[in-house]
């Protein structure tokens, strides 16, 4: 599977919705590829973060 | 024999089945539930704190005054987040408006706000504070399309369903908007977020 063709699947594969045998193949690519698995662990902390962030705030009245 | 032990959580669909049966208190459960969530959603897609207080009190406003209009086919998580999303709309549509009838050329909002955090420390507030200025930034930076459903599904972590039928697009549309919306802000704060590895 290409790099581009990976991007595809990103989200997907994020949020665990792959078929166990296609997420076999993407996992194949990340073990190979330094730039995909880069992209996968920064968005995957970009995720992390902004789900953990919620305002604390008062609603005035 | 072990006694079912009963879930003494009223699920969001019973509350508003008692407030619509008049129970007052049901409500207020209903506000203490979905404020945070219904400000930070529209903080993020309008970027201004005393806008989004509005948008998140007029939502409310109209779930105590139509009440009656929320039927149990769908989630009520679903009919909430479309109300604050049809009011934040019609917000940004409005400063649009604003924007290009505008003699003066002047911003239309230039206030900072900081935004307290009271669940971290002072040092981790102070960097969450950036950070949350920088993510701000990079959502304010997205197309609206995007902007949307990067807020409902990375901070407001809605199922995909749900937003489906919140923005009124087909699921398949909703999944590879995500995925762009996520590859973009990954463009733009890759640099914030280092990889661990080398």
């Amino acid at each position: 599977m290409s790099c581009k063709e990976v991007c595809n699947y990103f989200s997907a594969y994020l949020d665990g919705e792959l078929s166990e045998t296609l997420k076999k193949e993407i996992d194949v690519h990340f073990n190979n590829c330094s730039h995909c698995r880069a992209i996968l662990n920064k968005a995957y902390s970009i995720r992390q973060y902004m789900s953990t962030y919620i305002f604390d705030i008062e609603i005035s009245d | 024999m072990k006694k079912k032990i009963e879930n003494t959580i009223p699920t969001d669909e019973e509350l508003i089945g008692r407030f619509q049966d008049g129970d007052i208190y049901a409500f207020e459960q209903i506000v203490k539930r979905y404020k945070d969530q219904l400000l930070n959603y529209a903080y993020r897609f309008l970027g201004a704190l005393q806008d989004s207080e509005d948008i998140v009190q007029e939502t409310f406003l109209r779930v105590f005054r139509k009440k009656k209009a929320y039927k149990n086919v769908a989630k009520f998580s679903t009919w909430i987040y479309t109300i604050t999303g049809n009011l934040a709309k019609t917000e940004l549509r409005r400063r649009r408006k604003k924007k290009l009838f505008s003699i003066s050329g002047l911003k239309y909002n230039n206030k900072e706000y900081e935004i307290p955090d009271r669940k971290r420390g002072p040092d981790e507030r102070a960097n969450s504070v950036v950070m949350d200025e920088i993510i701000q930034k990079a959502i304010d930076s997205l197309s609206p399309k995007f902007k949307e459903v990067i807020i409902l599904r990375d901070i407001q972590e809605l199922s995909y369903e749900e937003i489906s039928k919140i923005i009124k697009i087909p699921l398949g549309t909703v999944k590879s908007r995500v995925n762009r919306a996520r590859l973009k802000l990954q463009e733009i704060l890759g640099d914030l977020f280092k990889s661990p590895e080398k």
